[in-house]
């Protein structure tokens, strides 16, 4: 289970599910899954499209009565105390939709009366959260004239205007320019700082790298790993892929790489190669000079040499789940 | 009083009321659209004052009074058609748009989220009504209608904005598509408001009391002096609402009669808040609105059978049905065989609406299976969203049929009816009619779903029918052409209950097909019957078969996503 490190262990459970499970028809998105996200983490869940992602969230949300399995946000049952549960909850979903007849400010500050907040601080934590968000500008923007990066800004203001302890953001940098990104990713260190817990999907790995302290990998409905990111990456740079990209073709790399102690080679067309690295040492920088001193001393000329970071396919094959069908 | 109260008891408290006001009436809006009320307002009463008042020589109190009444029409535009239609149209979009789940996530009751779409949607149109209402001041205050008349008239009508604006909100939480809602809502309004009251005139007036038509006879239209222009109607029917045995105030009955249907729509309204996928009536709700429903039936046929004048009304009324469809049938008889086709057609469709509402899809049972599994439980509930609706479908003819024992216990009673008291197979055919279709409906709903269920059903109700017409407009009516329609209910119910009385057709004028009504019906009813075993046979193997495979499944073990 998620909660396995020690580290985790101290803080009490934020989100928790048990044998969650969610059925649409005939077709199972999520297959009986296990999740227990300590206080103050922030979550990362990666997989495919289709994996299950939004319907997790969903369910987490209170916005999809899942088949079965049982949900406690902030330890309480979603299912029996929605309400209270809607107090610290916040949800962002995939491609934010806004009231497109709305000022932004009406917007929050509809929501911001919808969570009881009183009039005297209303006013208050609107400005406080387009100011976090970057949309004080926008202020009186109507909310159908904002592009689509603007509009997830604004959804994240409204998801952080009753201070939410837990929040879930269903691909929130979708449609953000590289600084919103950047900012996006702040922003959620700055929340995880303040004891914060959240749980963020996407289906890029690297657009959760750098900020998440846990990921868990979903593919076809099932939870196939999970666990602090130092542990996933670890099991990751078991193994590197490299491209090649060779001057003109050259049938004398691929001997060279299959005479190569734990390097395999994944793919060659046209004088580009793609290789793995899983030797001894890991795969580790000095096995892929080593590589490339073996290419250069055939006098194989080698335009490029590069890693290429592993994505969420890549993570599949290796955990063992055999990729899409 | 805490802030989660007032948001329901204050609508200024209402952050959704307060949001319909900023975006409904954005001041460029509510000028435009204002100027265009006031305008058609002063010319519709300015019209009909100036013809009414100085033209038709009438004194100013009386067209003061008379011009009220297209101000009263054209508010129930405003309120009732267009309100309707921007609250239909509003949810379906938040609906569409997935706005509405942000709602769904807020910590403001279910209720005060109702009551603020229930007034936020429609804001623009409370705004044009108030607009209109300085005239209906004037016709008040010239015209001397007492205000304690007005007042209680203004009470039914804004309920009945309220039931006509609750229907265009669960018109837009079932539809998917906004435009679809849109359409849907007005369709749903003219029929339950306008099409379904018309059957006062058969003798079923409670659905006329969900309109503010009956308190507006009883308390304005003779006050305006409508009464004795060119409509003619009985606003003597209007004063008093003969119930069972009892004489009930017509705005009384109008505010109960709304009240059950508001809370009908509230309680869908209210589960589909809380999950989409649910079925849109609790099943205890579904008998609960059936028996109700059946209660408000008989009781408004009572005074049928019990006031002598009431029946020779209502003889009056259905003078224009053909003699030649009833050769030689009393007028009394004729009453009886109008009312008692309409109550089982009424009773039929409201059982096919609760079926509709109270039945699982086939993924529904396979749902609530695997729940129940996870549960521990070895059987699902019979009060869970995915248990058969047979059972049920069962009772609401257990329910009928005590409402049929009723009336016709009544209709015996009263010796106005019958000149021989009816067979036992007479008397019980029309109830075997409705419960075997009721039951082959449930059926097939249930197996097939929605969608495909429609299109059996017309088929198989209208494709014999149509054939029947076609096939008696070629040729003569016939016995053997009759039972080409008899796969049809409206047409084996009509036999039915048209056999109740089939010794007191005339015999000289009676034709081959109804010399052979006793046949016909038998062979209705049996054919029904049979469609009903074949039905219920299908759906018990199909459930069997689901049971099987869902209890029996192995279910998936939980991963340990950290091994």
């Amino acid at each position: 289970m998620m909660s396995d490190s020690a580290a985790c262990d101290a803080a009490p459970v934020m989100i928790r599910t048990v044998d969650l499970r969610v059925d649409y028809g005939d077709m199972t998105a999520v297959r009986d899954v296990n999740l227990a996200i300590p206080a103050g983490e922030v979550f990362g869940l990666i997989g495919p499209n289709g994996a299950g992602k939004t319907s997790v969230i969903r369910a987490l949300a209170t916005l999809l009565d899942p088949t079965y399995g049982e949900i406690h946000i902030g330890g309480m049952d979603v299912a029996e105390h929605p309400a209270a549960v809607h107090r610290i909850l916040g949800y962002m979903p995939d491609l934010a939709p806004a009231h497109e007849d709305m000022r932004c400010w009406e917007l929050l500050d509809m929501f911001a009366a919808a969570h009881f907040l009183p009039r005297a601080r209303r006013r208050e934590r609107v400005a406080e959260c387009l100011e976090l968000t970057g949309m004080t500008p926008y202020r009186n923007s109507m909310a159908g004239t904002l592009s689509r990066g603007l509009m997830q800004r604004l959804i994240l203001a409204k998801t952080l205007l009753h201070d939410p302890q837990v929040l879930l953001l269903d691909e929130p940098a979708s449609g953000l320019d590289p600084l919103a990104r950047i900012e996006l990713r702040n922003l959620l260190r700055n929340l995880r700082l303040r004891g914060r817990t959240v749980l963020i999907s996407s289906h890029i790995l690297t657009e959760l790298s750098g900020f998440c302290t846990s990921l868990g990998i979903m593919d076809r409905g099932r939870l196939i790993a999970a666990g602090r990111i130092e542990e996933i990456t670890a099991g990751i740079h078991k193994g590197r892929r490299f491209t090649i990209e060779l001057e003109h073709h050259d049938d004398r790399a691929a001997e060279v790489i299959g005479s190569f102690p734990g390097a395999r080679l994944i793919e060659g067309v046209n004088g580009r190669l793609e290789v793995s690295l899983s030797g001894g040492g890991g795969g580790g920088d000095g096995e892929a000079a080593d590589l490339l001193a073996a290419l250069v001393k055939r006098e194989i000329r080698v335009r490029e040499f590069f890693e290429r970071p592993h994505d969420v396919e890549d993570l599949l094959l290796r955990l063992g789940s055999g990729g899409r069908p | 009083m805490s802030a989660a109260w007032m948001q329901v008891v204050n609508p200024f408290a209402n952050p959704l009321v307060v949001s319909g006001i900023r975006t409904r009436l954005r001041w460029m809006y509510a000028l435009g659209w204002g100027a265009v009320v006031v305008v058609i307002t002063s010319f519709i009463y300015t019209l009909v004052f100036i013809v009414t008042g100085e033209r038709g020589q009438l004194q100013t109190e009386v067209a003061a009074k008379t011009a009220l009444l297209p101000v009263i029409v054209w508010q129930g535009v405003i309120l009732m058609g267009m309100g309707t239609s921007a609250v239909a149209w509003g949810i379906a979009g938040e609906k569409s748009r997935h706005l509405i789940d942000y709602q769904r996530m807020t910590p403001m009751s279910p209720t005060a989220k109702i009551i603020g779409y229930l007034f936020g949607l429609p804001a623009r149109e409370y705004f044009l009504f108030a607009l209109t209402m300085p005239y209906v001041a004037y016709s008040v205050v010239v015209g001397g209608i007492p205000l304690a008349e007005v007042s209680q008239y203004y009470l039914v009508f804004f309920t009945s904005v309220i039931v006509y604006h609750m229907t265009g909100l669960v018109a837009g939480m079932v539809s998917p598509k906004p435009w679809r809602a849109a359409m849907a809502a007005p369709a749903i309004v003219f029929l339950l408001y306008v099409v379904i009251p018309q059957l006062s005139w058969l003798g079923f007036s409670f659905a006329e009391f969900l309109t503010v038509r009956p308190t507006f006879y009883a308390l304005i239209a003779e006050e305006i002096h409508i009464y004795d222009a060119a409509m003619p109607i009985n606003i003597e029917r209007f004063r008093t609402v003969p119930f069972y045995g009892w004489e009930l105030h017509p705005t009384f009955f109008s505010l109960l009669t709304q009240a059950l249907l508001f809370a009908a729509l509230y309680i869908v309204v209210y589960r589909k808040w809380h999950d989409e996928s649910r079925n849109a009536f609790p099943k205890w709700f579904g008998l609960v609105a059936y028996a109700v429903a059946q209660f408000m039936l008989v009781g408004t046929l009572w005074r049928y059978f019990t006031d002598l004048d009431a029946l020779a009304w209502l003889g009056e009324h259905l003078h224009q049905v053909p003699a030649g469809l009833f050769p030689g049938l009393r007028r009394e008889a004729i009453v009886l065989i109008i009312m008692l086709y309409t109550f089982f057609a009424i009773s039929l469709g409201l059982v096919l609406i609760l079926l509709m509402t109270i039945t699982p899809t086939r993924h529904g049972v396979a749902k609530g299976i695997r729940r129940a599994r996870k549960r521990g439980m070895a059987r699902l509930s019979v009060w869970s969203d995915a248990y058969t609706s047979f059972p049920y479908g069962v009772c609401f003819v257990a329910i009928t049929a005590i409402s049929y024992w009723k009336l016709m216990s009544l209709a015996i009673e009263s010796g106005w009816y019958f000149s021989s008291t009816p067979t036992i197979f007479e008397m019980a055919a029309p109830m075997l009619l409705f419960a075997v279709v009721a039951v082959y409906l449930q059926a097939f709903l249930e197996q097939w779903g929605a969608r495909p269920f429609g299109v059996a059903m017309f088929m198989l109700w209208f494709v014999p029918f149509f054939t029947y017409v076609i096939v008696i407009a070629r040729y003569d009516p016939s016995a053997q052409a009759a039972y080409i329609a008899a796969p049809a209910p409206m047409a084996t119910g009509a036999y039915a209950v048209m056999n109740l009385f089939a010794d007191d057709f005339s015999r000289a004028a009676l034709g081959d097909d109804l010399a052979a009504l006793p046949q016909l019906t038998r062979f209705g009813v049996q054919l029904s019957a049979l469609i009903a075993l074949g039905g219920v046979v299908m759906l018990w193997r199909r459930n069997r078969k689901l049971a099987g495979e869902e209890w029996g499944r192995t279910m998936t073990q939980p991963l340990d996503a950290s091994s």
